[in-house]
C-alpha cells in the first residue's frame, strides 16, 4: 500500500469536499450556496506585474487614516490609466492619478496606496458538482456528491471534461496518433503509461485531462519541470492535467478499474489536483466500489512488477 | 515538516535566518532581502504561493525596520482571512521591533532575542517548539554527542524522515537536519540537489539514466519498500552532503574537520561498515584523524593526511606490532589491523579498540573531483570501491 494513500478503497460513491486555496490577488469569487458543475469558473483574479506604493497621505495633504475616505476606487478595483485613484481639497484639489492601467492593491496603515500592474488574469475552475459552502479571498469550498477515483499523485491544474476510454486493454500505453482534436473536452482514461509524445500531444488537441496507471519522469520533466514533485504539483497554467494512478515508471492499469471507469464512458468528470483524485459525477448506482490492489514493484523500483501486469 | 519565509535586510541577518533554519530542521520555502526593491503584490503573490507555516524575521537594527515591515505588511495582505495564516517569528532587539509589530498586526506574533546576543539559541529553541516532536531526532543526534563531553565528535544519521548532525565547536553541540533522506523524504533530496548527484555515486553496469533513476527515487518515497543497497548508500552520500555544505556555510565551518570521533547512525547501522566508512569520507570530506562507529560496530580508523602533513610517513601499532606507512597520492587504502589499534601521524594520534576494517588512508585531494563524464566517473569509482574488497 503507498504510504501516500490512507484508503483502502480507490473507488468508491459518497460526499466529497474540494477546498480550493486561492493565489493572491482575488477580484471575484463565487457567491456561497451557489450550485456550481465542475468546470465552472469560481474565483478569478490577477497576476501583478509590479507594485508601486504612492504616499497618498503626503499627496493629498491629508492624516493618513483619513486617505481611505478620499479614495475614488475600492482596494481591489481595476484602474485605467489616468483615472484619479483618490482626491482632497474643493477649489484647490490634490489628486492621485492612475500612470497605468492596473488595480488598487492595497492601502497600508502609513497612508500609502499600493498600485499594481497587471501581468495577467486567472481563472480557478470548480473540481466538483455540487453546493459553494465557503467562498472568500482565501478560499472556496464546494461539496458535492460523487464517484472517486483516489490516485497517487496528480500534475496540472483541476479540470473538467467527458470520459472517454483511451486505451483497449489494461496494459496498453497511450498512443499519440490516437489523439486528435475529436478528443478536445475529453478525461482520457485507462492508459498503462503516458510518455511525453502522448502527453504533449494530448494538451495540444485540448484533452482536459490524463487518467493513467504510471507515468515517466521523463515525460514529466520535460513539461513540469525539475523541480517537479513525486507527491503531484497540482496547478500551474498552460499545462496538462495528469493523473497517476498507480506507481511511476510502468505499470497497468487495473483491469477491473477499467472495466467500471468504461461503463461510465461519455460522463461528466473531473481532475482534481489539488486532492489527487478523478471525480466522476453519475449516480450512486452508476458502478460498484472497488478496493485498493496493492502495488508490487520492481526490485530495482522502476515500476510494477511485470508478474502483475 | 516546518516551512519557513525568512525576512532579513543585511548579509548577517539572512545568514542568521538560514543557520536557524537549519539548526531547527525547519524548511526555507522562500527567502525574502527586504533591500529586493519587490513591491507589496510581488511579495504577497510569493508568500501566499509557498504558503510558509511561519515568517522568520531577522533584524540586526532600527535601521531595517522599515524595510521589514514592509515585507510583513504584504504578509498580513497576503494572508488576510486565511484560517491557519503563517506565525511571525521576529528576532530581534526589544527596541527595534514596534514598527514590526505593528505591521505584522492580527498575525500571530512571537519575539525572541537578537540571534547574535546568544548565538541563536533561543530562536533555534522557539522554532523547534514549533516542530513538536518532528524536532527530537535532531536533539536526539545532539545528546549523542553532549553524552561523549568531548569537543571533537561529530554524530550523523540519516533516515526516512532527513538527515541529521551534529558537532561539538567552541564548548556548545551544533545540531541541523535537512528534510532530505533515503526513504520517504528522497524525493526532497532528488529536488534539492538533482538526480545527476545522486546517480554520480551509482557504479556498475546498470546505472539508469537520470529520468529512471527518478522513477525509482519516486516510488521509493512513496511506497514502504526498501530501497536497493545501492542506491541507498548513494542517497545516504548525498544526503549527508548536502547537509555537510549547509552547515560549513552556515553554522561551524571548521568543526566538521576537527572531529576525531565519529558516530554515524540511522541507516548508516543498516550498511556494511565499508559502505558507511566509505559514505562518510566522500560525503563530509574530512581532513585528519578520526576514529569511525557505524551503529554499533567500531568500523575504522581513517587516517585523511592534511596538506601539512602530506608525504610524512604514519605508523599504525596493533597487536601484531608496529608499521611504517604513507599515503598513496589520489587512492584509498585499507590496512586490516588486529585488535587494539593506533595511529600517530607527527605528535598526533588515535585509538580504537578493535576496528572492523582496520585503518582507512584517504589519500583523495579535497575537494573531491567527481568526474561527469560517466566513463570516466565509474572507473574512478571502481578504483575506490576496489580499495574496500
Amino acid at each position: 500500500m503507498g504510504r501516500g494513500v490512507a484508503l483502502s478503497r480507490v473507488w468508491d460513491y459518497g460526499e466529497r469536499i474540494a477546498a480550493i486555496r486561492l493565489p493572491f490577488g482575488v477580484a471575484s469569487v463565487v457567491s456561497v450556496d451557489t450550485t456550481v458543475r465542475a468546470g465552472d469558473i469560481v474565483a478569478r483574479g490577477t497576476h501583478f506585474r509590479a507594485t508601486r506604493r504612492v504616499d497618498a497621505a503626503k499627496v493629498l495633504g491629508a492624516p493618513a487614516e483619513s486617505v481611505r475616505g478620499l479614495l475614488r476606487v475600492h482596494v481591489g478595483d481595476a484602474v485605467r490609466e489616468g483615472a484619479i485613484v483618490a482626491r482632497s481639497g474643493q477649489r484647490f484639489a490634490r489628486a492621485i492619478v492612475a500612470a497605468q492601467d492596473g488595480r488598487l492593491v492595497h492601502v497600508d496603515a502609513g497612508g500609502g496606496l499600493h498600485l499594481g500592474t497587471v501581468r495577467g488574469e486567472w481563472a480557478l475552475e470548480a473540481p466538483l458538482d455540487g453546493a459553494v459552502r465557503r467562498a472568500d479571498r482565501d478560499r472556496v469550498v464546494i461539496v458535492g456528491n460523487a464517484w472517486t477515483l483516489r490516485g497517487l499523485a496528480a500534475f496540472g491544474p483541476s479540470r473538467a471534461g467527458v470520459l472517454a476510454r483511451a486505451v483497449d486493454g489494461a496494459n496498453e500505453d497511450l498512443s499519440p496518433s490516437r489523439l486528435d482534436v475529436g478528443w478536445r473536452g475529453r478525461i482520457a482514461f485507462g492508459a498503462a503509461r503516458v510518455g511525453g509524445e502522448a502527453l504533449t500531444r494530448a494538451h495540444a488537441v485540448g484533452v482536459t485531462g490524463i487518467a493513467c496507471a504510471s507515468v515517466s519522469f521523463r515525460a514529466l520533466v520535460p513539461v513540469y519541470g525539475d523541480d517537479v514533485s513525486a507527491f503531484g504539483s497540482p496547478g500551474g497554467e498552460d499545462v496538462p492535467t495528469i493523473l497517476v494512478t498507480r506507481a511511476f515508471g510502468h505499470a497497468s492499469f487495473d483491469a477491473a478499474l477499467l472495466e467500471r471507469l468504461a461503463v461510465l464512458d461519455g460522463t461528466r468528470a473531473a481532475i482534481d489536483s489539488s486532492e489527487g483524485c478523478l471525480h466522476v459525477f453519475a449516480v450512486a448506482d452508476a458502478s460498484e466500489p472497488l478496493e485498493r490492489r496493492e502495488v508490487a514493484l520492481d526490485e530495482d523500483l522502476s515500476g510494477e512488477r511485470a508478474d502483475r501486469l | 515538516m516546518l516551512t519557513l519565509a525568512t525576512v532579513a535586510a543585511d548579509d548577517e541577518s539572512l545568514r542568521w535566518c538560514r543557520a536557524a533554519a537549519l539548526r531547527a530542521g525547519a524548511s526555507i520555502v522562500v527567502a525574502i532581502d527586504a533591500r529586493d526593491g519587490a513591491g507589496l503584490a510581488e511579495r504577497a503573490a510569493a508568500l501566499r504561493a509557498r504558503d510558509p507555516h511561519g515568517v522568520l524575521v531577522v533584524a540586526r537594527d532600527s535601521r531595517d525596520e522599515h524595510a521589514l515591515a514592509a515585507v510583513l505588511e504584504a504578509a498580513r495582505v497576503a494572508f488576510a482571512g486565511a484560517e491557519n495564516g503563517p506565525r511571525v517569528i521576529a528576532a530581534a532587539h526589544a527596541d527595534v521591533l514596534a514598527e514590526i509589530r505593528e505591521a505584522a498586526a492580527g498575525m500571530p506574533f512571537d519575539r525572541v532575542g537578537a540571534p547574535s546576543a546568544d548565538g541563536g539559541a533561543a530562536l533555534v529553541r522557539r522554532l523547534r517548539a514549533l516542530r513538536g516532536g518532528a524536532a527530537e531526532a535532531v536533539a536526539r543526534v545532539e545528546r549523542a554527542v553532549a553524552r561523549t563531553g568531548s569537543e571533537e565528535v561529530l554524530a550523523c544519521e540519516v533516515d526516512d524522515d532527513g538527515v541529521r548532525a551534529a558537532v561539538s565547536a567552541r564548548g556548545e553541540v551544533i545540531g541541523a537536519e535537512l528534510a532530505v533522506g533515503v526513504g520517504r523524504s528522497a524525493d526532497a533530496l532528488a529536488r534539492r540537489a538533482g538526480a545527476r548527484a545522486v546517480r554520480r555515486w551509482l557504479v556498475g553496469d546498470a546505472v539508469p539514466e537520470l529520468a529512471l533513476l527518478r522513477d525509482r527515487i519516486a516510488n521509493l518515497s512513496r511506497f514502504a519498500v526498501d530501497a536497493p543497497p545501492a542506491l541507498e548508500v548513494a542517497l545516504a552520500r548525498e544526503a549527508v552532503r548536502e547537509l555537510a555544505v549547509a552547515m560549513r556555510r552556515d553554522l561551524a565551518p571548521a568543526a566538521l574537520d576537527r572531529s576525531r570521533v565519529v558516530l554515524l547512525g540511522g541507516a548508516f547501522g543498516r550498511f556494511t561498515p565499508a559502505d558507511a566508512v566509505a559514505a562518510f569520507l566522500d560525503a563530509i570530506e574530512p581532513r585528519g584523524l578520526a576514529r569511525v562507529h557505524a551503529g554499533d560496530v567500531e568500523a575504522a580508523l581513517v587516517v585523511v593526511p592534511r596538506n601539512e602533513d602530506r608525504g610524512r610517513p604514519f605508523r599504525v601499532v596493533d597487536e601484531r606490532g608496529e608499521r611504517e606507512l604513507h599515503a598513496t597520492a589520489g587512492a584509498i587504502g585499507v590496512v586490516p589491523t588486529v585488535g587494539r589499534t593506533i595511529v600517530h601521524v607527527g605528535r598526533d594520534d588515535v585509538v580504537a579498540g578493535s576496528p572492523v576494517l582496520g585503518v582507512v588512508i584517504d589519500g583523495r585531494g579535497r575537494p573531491l573531483a567527481i568526474p561527469e563524464r560517466d566513463a570516466e566517473r565509474q572507473a574512478l569509482l571502481r578504483k575506490w570501491a576496489g580499495a574496500w574488497r
